[in-house]
């Protein structure tokens, strides 16, 4: 008995060893009579396809390199890190462009960036060559141009370049909205809060023709919107309930729609103006704890969570963002179909396995089949005990920190270089975007192929060339749209305390107790403590004068 | 024939005398010099500084084999103890600049100052303060007694020990991230079904029972821990004491309280000791069960400490300050530690 379980125990301890695996070494092997390029990509959610078509593509170009992929999921999991000790001349990670510990490792792509390589449609005809630069193509999107940049306007600097742009927020099932007829609603009242006058069926932009059409106008049209869902079986919302920070996120989105681009970067700087406090400094910032738009943000979340109107799993802890996006696609076989996702748009391409697996169930659930699209942020219009929203842009938060960075020990200089400007080839860029549905921020035209796009990728197209949509970054990125670099976004005063400003946005305080994450708490606050009233009440508490004082005297 | 003997007797009277002084003369001054070759030897010895024994080459082979054992664990120890303690002291007294993307000296203590000033205001932290001693008394007290009883009925040899033995040793072979798994699909899937509630929320979710859901899972986990430790103690009880206290009719509890727990005390003791040392530092698997997402109402210090260095944006910029906080702590925490073990020191000390 005991030699058996000595057997067993053994054996599983062997198992361990599974996980063992060889010390990292290029696993893929070059071809020994051309010039290798290794190159290093990890899990960003866009999968692998692109990059071995744009291999074939480049060793097509150039036959005396080859190209090698290696896949580093765990390594480039911890972001540009990987770089420190990277074999390969080329990553593809998920990273911010801030590069304070790693500017030695990472090559400067300045010059690269500023040769003339592209004619006037965009094509690659080799450095020096062309009449268009990377830069003047990154221009196009100026905001993406100014988070990347390590310089200034006059004398840009990069050390890493946009990889791909992914727009975040609320994605609502077309399908859904077509089969229940959830677009128009008769309850839905406009800006001027009166139905039937004119202005209720075209979304918060006002405008006839755009993408948002039929969609909710106001935050009232929307309770009303949630109202029907309700009562016809639908469950509104699904989310990734391990990730507290997916719908904290979207409440952020919320944030900077009512307060539009200059009193959203005050909580950064603490040094302007505020259209309701007036002007901030450092001295009395603790006044924007108490903006108006926290109050909205609070009002949505309290709506979603008291009227319990999400999918149960959505708060449990084992909902990964890759369940919530299965739960959210199952549902439309079920009696409680979901008709929002809150994720990024990356989402349907890394659901692919759900489409795949769904598609043999009916073919109408393929993926580019079922159709999805931005829901908008309705306008704070007519809210009792809110003030009326001023600014009227849809802003669009933008998830950019995928970068591609260059090795600096690369031995291979001229070759990364060449590939790098190849790969942002108008060509290249449009078969990035037709494979992954995700677009990248560079000048290109995708209007030729708009076909080859799934409905939601469509509907991101639209959208960022809605003439009312205004991409954003989040957080302190954010200062980068205002003029700041990137370095003095970091040095700005929030930037220099985040211990303090730790989830200061929405931090609150009610009773004793202190709270953070809104949906949450309020879902499970059996007692109704928690309202959007009381929370808003304790972000003055929780950050209060004293405190500030006693924090930055 | 007399002649013979007369000559004898003559080379013995005269040479026997001279022959006796002889040896004995050179008795004395081979002692002497024996003596006087010692000190030089000595001597010789001392201006060397030590005296060079030839070891056998079984002495060498062992030494060979101490060192290859204890050097890598010697380096680690210098490398990832004392250089980064060192480092880490320098580092209290250091501020990192944006700009120039790197560490200067401050030369003041600005960066303690802001541990005291976030103590008294970023909100949180007198919880944190409060979930860090509750999760300390919590493994010692709580976790510790249970583990105590555990090893003791396995002592005692019940029905199925060994299989409890694999049982609750497995949480300390199987990865822990695998057990958080199982655990958060047991609370959220499982439980609703046992309790035949489908809609029931999430216990780990919900603010009011998160942190008690990481402590459970704390104990279940925790049950392996010290099992081999203290059933190894406890054999050292002497069987002849177990049957004379078991002729004289001794309860189990008598059993354990009068003759088992003071011979396994200090040993026992040495756990209490070091978790002492945890006090700060501990956190129950939060990062294993949120990640960087943890709910404020779960946050020890340790898990607060870990997010702000290595996890989420511009984490340079609190290593001195993460530095100060770990020398303040270890300032509170090393007399702590000397002072819960001069009181084991006045516990029962049972030689067996």
């Amino acid at each position: 008995m005991k030699k058996t379980l000595c057997i067993l125990l053994t054996l599983v301890l062997l198992a361990v060893t599974c996980a063992c695996k060889p010390p990292r070494i290029n696993e893929n092997v070059a071809d020994p009579n051309k010039t290798p390029l290794y190159v290093a990509i990890g899990d960003n959610g866009v999968g692998t396809e692109f990059l071995y078509n744009l291999e074939k593509a480049y060793e097509a170009y150039n036959p005396e390199v080859d190209v090698v992929i290696n896949q580093r999921d765990s390594e480039l999991s911890n972001g540009l890190e990987y770089i420190k000790t990277a074999t390969e001349d080329i990553i593809y990670v998920n990273s911010e462009f801030t590069f304070t510990q790693y500017g030695n490792y990472v090559l400067d792509l300045t010059d690269m960036t500023a040769s003339k390589a592209y004619d006037e449609n965009g094509a690659y005809v080799g450095m020096g060559n062309g009449t268009k630069s990377l830069q003047d193509k990154m221009m196009y999107y100026e905001n993406g141009f100014n988070l990347v940049n390590q310089g200034t306007k006059e004398d840009p600097g990069f050390l890493g370049l946009p990889w791909f742009s992914a727009i975040y927020g609320l994605w609502y099932d077309m399908d859904l909205f077509d089969t229940e007829n959830l677009y128009d609603l008769p309850e839905y009242t406009g800006f001027d809060g009166v139905a039937n006058t004119g202005d209720e069926y075209f979304g918060p932009d006002g405008k006839e023709g755009t993408y948002d059409d039929g969609l909710t106008a106001t935050w009232e049209d929307m309770k009303a919107l949630l109202q029907v869902m309700k009562e016809k079986g639908i469950v509104p919302f699904t989310f990734s309930g391990m990730h507290s920070w997916m719908r904290n996120f979207w409440l952020d989105v919320i944030l900077m729609n009512y307060e539009g681009m200059s009193d959203y970067t005050l909580c950064y700087t603490f040094d302007g103006t505020d259209s309701d406090f007036g002007e901030i400094n450092a001295d009395n910032g603790y006044l924007l704890k108490q903006q108006e738009g926290k109050k909205a943000t609070l009002m949505v979340a309290e709506k979603i969570a008291k009227d319990k109107l999400y999918s149960t799993p959505s708060l449990y802890t084992t909902q990964t963002h890759l369940q919530a996006q299965i739960d959210f696609l199952r549902s439309t076989t079920t009696d409680s179909p979901g008709a929002f996702l809150i994720d990024g748009s990356w989402w349907e391409y890394e659901a692919n396995d759900e489409f795949e697996r769904m598609e043999n169930i009916s073919k109408e659930f393929a993926r580019g089949t079922r159709r999805f699209g931005y829901f908008p942020i309705p306008r704070f219009v007519g809210t009792e005990g809110l003030k009326d929203q001023i600014n009227t842009q849809q802003y669009i938060n933008s998830i950019s920190n995928f970068m591609i960075a260059a090795n600096a020990k690369t031995k291979v200089k001229d070759v990364v270089e060449d590939f790098l400007l190849f790969s942002h080839s108008e060509e290249n860029l449009i078969n990035f975007t037709k494979t992954t549905n995700l677009f990248c921020l560079y000048e290109y035209d995708m209007s030729k192929d708009l076909d080859s796009l799934t409905p939601l990728a469509q509907s991101v197209y639209d959208l960022m060339r809605d003439e009312n949509v205004v991409i954003y970054f989040s957080g302190k990125d954010a200062l980068t749209m205002n003029g700041y670099t990137a370095t003095q976004a970091q040095n700005c005063l929030r930037a220099k305390n985040n211990t303090f400003f730790e989830n200061w946005d929405f931090l609150t305080k009610v009773g004793n107790m202190n709270y953070m994450d809104a949906i949450r708490d309020m879902a499970f606050d059996d007692e109704n403590e928690l309202t959007a009233a009381t929370w808003f009440e304790g972000l003055g508490e929780a950050c209060s004068k004293s405190t500030w004082d006693t924090y930055f005297g | 024939m007399d002649d013979n003997e007369e000559k004898r007797s003559v080379t013995q009277k005269i040479f026997y005398p001279v022959s006796w002084l002889f040896g004995k003369c050179r008795k004395v001054l081979g002692g002497a010099l024996y003596d006087v070759s010692v000190r030089i030897h000595q001597k010789r010895e001392e201006r060397r500084g030590t005296k060079q024994k030839k070891l056998s080459s079984y002495k060498k082979s062992e030494l060979r084999f101490l060192w290859a054992i204890f050097f890598w664990p010697i380096v680690c120890f210098f490398v990832g103890y004392v250089a980064s303690n060192f480092n880490s002291f320098l580092l209290a007294f250091q501020e990192y600049d944006v700009e120039t993307n790197s560490f200067h000296f401050i030369g003041d203590f600005r960066n303690f100052t802001r541990i005291f000033r976030e103590l008294k205001v970023t909100p949180g932290m007198s919880l944190m303060v409060t979930n860090s001693i509750i999760y300390y008394l919590f493994t010692t007290v709580v976790c510790g007694a249970i583990g105590l009883y555990v090893a003791f009925m396995i002592y005692k040899k019940v029905p199925a020990g060994n299989f409890f033995v694999v049982i609750l040793f497995l949480p300390a072979i199987i990865s822990n991230i695998v057990w958080v798994l199982i655990y958060k699909y047991f609370v959220e899937y499982g439980l609703p079904l046992v309790v035949g509630d489908p809609d029931m929320m999430s216990l780990i979710m919900d603010p009011d029972t998160s942190f008690l859901s990481l402590l459970m899972f704390g104990l279940w986990i925790g049950f392996g821990g010290n099992l081999l430790i203290n059933t190894g103690a406890m054999m050292r009880v002497p069987r002849d004491c177990l049957e004379a206290a078991s002729l004289e009719g001794c309860s189990l509890w008598r059993e354990f309280w009068t003759i088992t727990f003071p011979v396994i005390f200090q040993t026992w003791g040495v756990g209490i000791i070091c978790g002492v040392i945890t006090l700060f530092s501990g956190s129950p698997s939060t990062y294993s069960f949120f990640g960087a997402d943890a709910p404020l109402e779960t946050y020890t210090f340790g898990y607060y400490f870990f997010m702000i260095v290595v996890n989420g944006k511009d984490t340079e910029l609190n290593y001195p300050y993460a530095a100060a906080a770990g020398l303040m702590f270890t300032a509170v925490v090393a007399p702590l530690t000397y002072f819960v073990k001069w009181l084991f020191s006045k516990g029962p000390n049972v030689e067996v």
